[in-house]
C-alpha cells in the first residue's frame, strides 16, 4: 500500500471557511485517498449506529443510505462493522458516492475483515483520516475520528445504537457544531440518551419525513459561490 | 403573565419563503431568488462565509455572512429610509440573543449571539447575554401550525439570568434573531424583560422574516418594520 497520502486541511476538503466552532476541534492535518474531486461541493450525510446491529437497524441503515443517493447526496460513515459498513456498501452498490472517515492512519486496515472495502474506498470513493502514516492507534482516536465525520457532514444520522455507543460522542458533537442530528424514531424508546439528545435538539427521524429532510438538506448545502453572490 | 394589550415593534433585514412551501410549485418565475434567500439563510445559521461583489463589480471577496449582515446595517443607516427601520440600534442599545428553542450545551453554536456581538463590533449597541432557555418547546420551523409554541410557551421556558445589568432612562433592549416567523419567541422573551423592567423599551431584530406564502415574497433584500400583536382569543400572534 502506498503511503505517501495527500496531506490537506478540512477547509480544502470542504471548499470553505470554517466559523469559529467549527475551528474549535479541527485537526491541524487530514490525509485522504480516492478520486473524489476536491472540494467537495454536494451535500454530506452521515450515517452511523451500532457494530452490532439488529435486522430491524441494517433495513432502516439500508434504505436510509439508498434515499441519500437517490437525492445526489453522499453517505459518509466510519468504517466501522455493523451500519457504517452497511451505509458504505449500500452507497456502492446503488452507484453513488461514499466518504469513509477512519480511526487509524490510511494504511491501516480496521477492522480487518473490511480491508476490500476501504481498499474500494480509496480507488473509487474517499477515504480520510486525521492520523499521520504509521501513527499508533488508539482509543481516543475513535472519539476523534466521529468529530471530524460531523465536522465535515451537513447532517447526521443515527439508525440503531445502544447505551454506551461511541456514537452518541458524534451526536453530542453534531449539535454542538449546529447541524441537525436525526435519530431514527425507535430508538427513543430504547436508550436514553435519545430523548436527552432531543432536549437539545435532536430530531426524530421516520420513513414519513425522510424524503422531504433529504430533498431539503440536497437543496440547501450545496451553496454554490456563483449563485449567492450579493452586491456589496 | 404574557400582557394582552402589549405589542411589540420588529425589523428585519432579508425574506425568505421556506423551501417546502414552494418546492412543487411548477413555472415560478422568480425560483431563483426563492432559492438564493433560502442558501443565505443556510449560510446564516451555519455561521459561513458568503461570496460579495465588490462595487467595481468584478472581484469578489468571501466574508462572513453575520459580519458582512452587522456592516450593512451600520452602513446604511446614513440612508434616511432605511435608518427610520432600524433607528432602535445606538449607543444606548442592548443587544440580547434570543435563546435557541431546546437547551443548548456550553461552545455550541448560537446564531443570535454572533448576530449580537457582531452588531456591538459595528458600534449598534452593547451584546448582553441575559435570556436562557430552561426547558426545550418544540421548533417552530418544523412543527405543524397547531404544536407551534406560543409566546406563553416561550414566556414559562426562558428566565432573565442577568438581573443586575445596567438600565438607563434611554437603554434600549433589542431583542435579536436570526429569523422570525410569527414572533412568538420575541413576545415571550419581550414579557419576560417586562417583568423585571416594567417600563422597559423592548424591539425586535430578526435577520431574515418567512413568508410562508411565496406570492408574496418580492426580493431576498426585504427591510421592514412591523408590529407583533398578541391575540388573546388563540393566546398566538398576528405580525403586522
Amino acid at each position: 500500500m502506498n503511503k505517501m497520502f495527500n496531506k490537506i486541511k478540512v477547509e480544502d476538503l470542504l471548499g470553505r471557511n470554517l466559523n469559529e466552532v467549527e475551528r474549535n476541534y479541527e485537526p491541524p492535518f487530514i490525509f485522504i485517498a480516492g478520486k473524489m474531486e476536491i472540494p467537495i461541493i454536494k451535500g454530506k450525510i452521515s450515517v452511523v449506529g451500532t457494530r452490532n446491529p439488529s435486522q430491524e437497524g441494517i433495513k432502516i441503515a439500508r434504505y436510509i443510505s439508498k434515499q441519500i443517493v437517490k437525492n445526489d447526496l453522499i453517505v459518509v460513515s466510519g468504517l466501522a462493522r455493523g451500519i457504517d459498513t452497511v451505509a458504505h456498501m449500500t452507497a456502492i452498490e446503488n452507484k453513488g458516492n461514499t466518504i469513509a472517515v477512519l480511526g487509524t492512519p490510511l494504511e491501516k486496515f480496521y477492522p480487518k475483515e473490511n480491508e476490500e472495502l476501504q481498499k474500494e474506498i480509496m480507488k473509487n470513493h474517499l477515504a480520510v483520516s486525521q492520523f499521520s502514516p504509521e501513527s499508533p492507534v488508539e482509543k481516543s482516536n475513535f472519539i476523534r475520528r466521529n468529530r471530524l465525520m460531523a465536522l465535515i457532514s451537513d447532517a447526521t444520522i443515527i439508525v440503531e445504537a445502544g447505551i454506551h455507543s461511541g456514537t452518541i460522542s458524534q451526536g453530542w458533537e453534531t449539535l454542538r457544531l449546529g447541524r441537525t442530528l436525526y435519530i431514527w424514531e425507535t430508538l427513543f424508546d430504547k436508550v436514553d440518551w435519545a430523548k436527552e439528545m432531543e432536549k437539545y435538539g435532536a430530531m426524530r427521524l421516520n420513513m414519513e419525513n425522510l424524503t422531504d429532510i433529504l430533498e431539503e438538506i440536497k437543496q440547501v448545502s450545496n451553496i454554490k459561490i456563483n449563485e449567492i453572490q450579493i452586491l456589496q | 403573565m404574557i400582557r394582552e394589550n402589549y405589542s411589540l415593534r420588529y425589523s428585519s433585514l432579508y425574506s425568505y419563503t421556506p423551501y417546502k412551501n414552494y418546492a412543487n410549485v411548477s413555472n415560478i418565475s422568480y425560483r431563483d431568488e426563492l432559492d438564493k434567500a433560502n442558501k443565505l439563510k443556510t449560510a446564516l445559521k451555519n455561521d459561513r462565509e458568503i461570496p460579495i461583489v465588490l462595487k467595481n463589480g468584478r472581484e469578489v471577496k468571501s466574508e462572513n455572512f453575520i459580519q458582512y449582515i452587522a456592516r450593512y446595517i451600520k452602513e446604511n443607516l446614513n440612508e434616511e429610509k432605511f435608518a427610520k427601520k432600524f433607528s432602535f440600534f445606538g449607543n444606548d442599545t442592548l443587544l440580547i440573543p434570543i435563546p435557541k428553542s431546546s437547551l443548548m450545551k456550553e461552545g455550541t453554536l448560537w446564531v443570535p449571539k454572533r448576530i449580537a456581538q457582531e452588531l456591538e463590533k459595528q458600534g449598534l449597541g452593547r451584546y448582553v447575554d441575559l435570556l436562557e432557555r430552561i426547558y426545550p418547546v418544540n421548533k417552530s420551523s418544523t412543527s405543524l401550525p397547531k404544536d407551534r409554541p406560543k409566546p406563553e410557551d416561550h414566556y414559562n421556558s426562558i428566565k432573565v439570568k442577568n438581573q443586575l445589568i445596567e438600565v438607563g432612562e434611554n437603554t434600549k433592549f433589542v431583542l435579536v434573531d436570526d429569523v422570525i416567523t410569527r414572533g412568538s419567541t420575541l413576545l415571550g422573551c419581550a414579557n419576560k424583560i417586562l417583568d423585571v423592567w416594567n417600563h422597559a423599551d423592548i424591539y425586535g431584530f430578526a435577520v431574515f422574516r418567512t413568508i410562508s406564502n411565496h406570492y408574496e415574497f418580492k426580493n431576498f433584500l426585504d427591510p421592514i418594520t412591523g408590529i407583533i400583536k398578541y391575540r388573546p382569543e388563540t393566546k398566538d400572534t398576528i405580525r403586522e
